[in-house]
């Protein structure tokens, strides 16, 4: 008490004091603010021709990737096709076919890869023997239903044929269905905390104000709260950017690491009898997760899975001003996490699909003593929303 | 006389005269706030000619909070920039022990204003800024410690310790000049 007297004299005492620059600074000011606006305007420039490069870039790289993807895939699918046509190039007598459609079936039991040959082996039937015996047809016919049911109760369980099945049907067919094929999955995704935290607190004597007061009230070790000072804290809620890239151990299991950006932002508001002070803080991290993922069940387009694992996060860049006035801060130490969810994915298309993923995460103290919401609220839900794209 | 919300809606709208008018105003003061941390007259106005700078770029973003919340916004910035230059420029550390106390306390308010001021930019870099931010900036020791990066208790330690060395100073002057 008596030091916060003393510092109230002090301050009182040398409340009107001033002295004025040994010369003119306005000059200098001057040429400083017009530097300054010429900087500012040349940033504005930069900014902008960045937004659109990315743009451009975005646009058009996944475009020409979207392209050049699909011409591979059809590309692969007509080389198929042609090999095949020109390995069961059909010959002038009924026999050797049936024999052909034999081998056939027994190639098709022995090897995974019979994805397109029953099609093409019906289509190359039915074009030769058009003109030939009728009667024959029946048999050819009951033959490749044997070859089919065949490669249907067969040991391999990711080939699907049907009728008329079109591209996109078989590719899903490929994609959800032979996981091994799949090298890897890109994500893309935002994720967001799902309550932001505000706190007000009372601000504590410091101790050895605190053991000076104890002393004459007779106070033993309770805290004691100054009248008139007050600490509001609010943060924003987390939000974060990621692109993570993972790769399938098992058909069920996968792994996954890549590169997390996060943004904090808190505001402070100390309240010191009439006055107010606000202080603005940004925090910048960017992370490293590593996690596996669990494909639980997948039904058609759908696919649901667990995720799990741990993150370090690096801070950055720190961004600090007390109204509207920047100020140096300390940055971060390394934060640690482990969270988990439930995620939903929709493919849209074999190579691409979208999901949901709600979840948990827990913030481990770091040990600083930098306010943010991961010390506020160190256990916090999330949804990560994102884009996958797999190869 | 112009007060200090309309003189700040006229530097808002880019007015180089009324931001003259707002350098003309708070000069003095941002000048004894700047010599309150830096002991050198020179630095202390190069320093107060960035702060001023970047008083107007930044005016924008301030929010009136009512008469004489403009000059405490500009007095905050020009600690700021103080503080900047003085962990630039000086070594700043927070250790010492805190040395006894007079017996006797002398009279503060008999002291000069301008004399006090020079006295707190002589006291160790570490007490100085703990000082100024705990007394003129009204900071708690918890935001001392966070700006600083140092512990509460060092904090609290290097304000008693501004204080002793403070009185010393005072009492040599007082037994110099006889008062």
């Amino acid at each position: 008490m008596k030091q916060e007297k003393w510092a109230e004299r002090l301050e009182q005492h040398l409340a009107d004091y001033q002295r004025d620059p040994s010369h003119d600074l306005w000059e200098g000011i001057e040429a400083g603010l017009d530097k300054a606006s010429k900087r500012q305007a040349r940033i504005v420039m930069i900014r902008r021709w960045i937004v659109a490069a990315a743009f451009i870039g975005v646009v058009f790289g996944g475009a020409i990737l979207f392209w050049n993807r699909q011409q591979g895939r059809d590309l692969s699918d007509q080389k198929r096709l042609t090999e095949t046509s020109v390995k069961e190039k059909p010959t002038e007598d009924v026999t050797p076919i049936n024999d052909s459609i034999v081998d056939k079936s027994e190639k098709t039991n022995s090897t995974p890869q019979t994805f397109i040959r029953p099609q093409t082996e019906k289509k190359l039937i039915a074009e030769n023997h058009s003109d030939v015996i009728p009667e024959k047809q029946d048999i050819e016919t009951e033959q490749q239903e044997a070859v089919i049911a065949s490669d249907e109760s067969s040991s391999e369980p990711s080939v699907v044929f049907e009728e008329h099945d079109n591209h996109l049907t078989r590719a899903f067919g490929r994609a959800t269905k032979c996981h091994h094929s799949q090298l890897l999955a890109m994500n893309v995704y935002v994720s967001g905390g799902m309550n932001n935290q505000e706190r007000r607190n009372g601000v504590l004597m410091s101790p050895p104000m605190l053991q000076e007061f104890a002393q004459t009230r007779g106070l033993d070790g309770e805290p004691v709260y100054l009248v008139g000072y007050e600490e509001r804290q609010s943060h924003d809620l987390p939000i974060s950017f990621g692109l993570t890239f993972s790769y399938p151990l098992t058909d069920r299991l996968s792994i996954g690491t890549g590169i997390v950006y996060t943004k904090l932002n808190s505001e402070f508001l100390n309240i010191i009898q009439d006055r107010q002070i606000r202080r603005q803080q940004t925090l910048h991290y960017v992370g490293i997760p590593l996690n596996v993922q669990f494909n639980l069940w997948r039904w058609q387009r759908l696919n649901v899975y667990l995720s799990g694992g741990g993150r370090a996060d690096w801070n950055v860049k720190v961004k600090a001003n007390v109204d509207g006035i920047d100020q140096k801060m300390n940055k971060d130490r390394m934060q640690w996490s482990v969270g988990g969810g439930l995620g939903v994915q929709y493919n849209i298309l074999p190579q691409f699909g979208l999901y949901a993923e709600p979840g948990i995460r827990h913030y481990f103290d770091n040990g600083s003593n930098v306010s943010n919401f991961f010390k506020d609220k160190p256990t916090d839900f999330h949804l990560e929303l994102g884009l996958r794209f797999n190869w | 006389m112009e007060t200090e919300q309309q003189l700040l809606e006229a530097v808002k709208t880019g007015d180089r005269q009324a931001m003259r008018r707002l350098y003309e105003r708070y000069k003095g003061y941002a000048m004894s706030t700047g010599l309150r941390y830096i002991p050198n007259g020179d630095d202390v106005e190069d320093m107060v000619q960035e702060s001023f700078i970047k008083i107007l770029t930044s005016i924008q973003r301030f929010s009136f909070q009512g008469e004489g919340s403009l000059k405490l916004w500009i007095g905050r910035t020009v600690a700021n920039k103080a503080i900047d230059f003085l962990r630039m420029h000086e070594r700043v550390s927070f250790t010492g022990t805190v040395p006894d106390m007079p017996d006797e306390e002398p009279e503060l308010e008999s002291i000069p204003p301008d004399v006090l001021n020079k006295m707190i930019a002589q006291l160790p870099a570490g007490c100085r800024l703990v000082l100024n931010l705990y007394v003129f900036e009204h900071c708690s020791h918890k935001e001392i410690a966070q700006r600083l990066g140092i512990r509460e208790s060092s904090s609290s330690s290097q304000l008693s310790r501004a204080k002793v060395l403070l009185t010393r100073m005072m009492k040599d002057y007082i037994k110099r000049h006889g008062k």
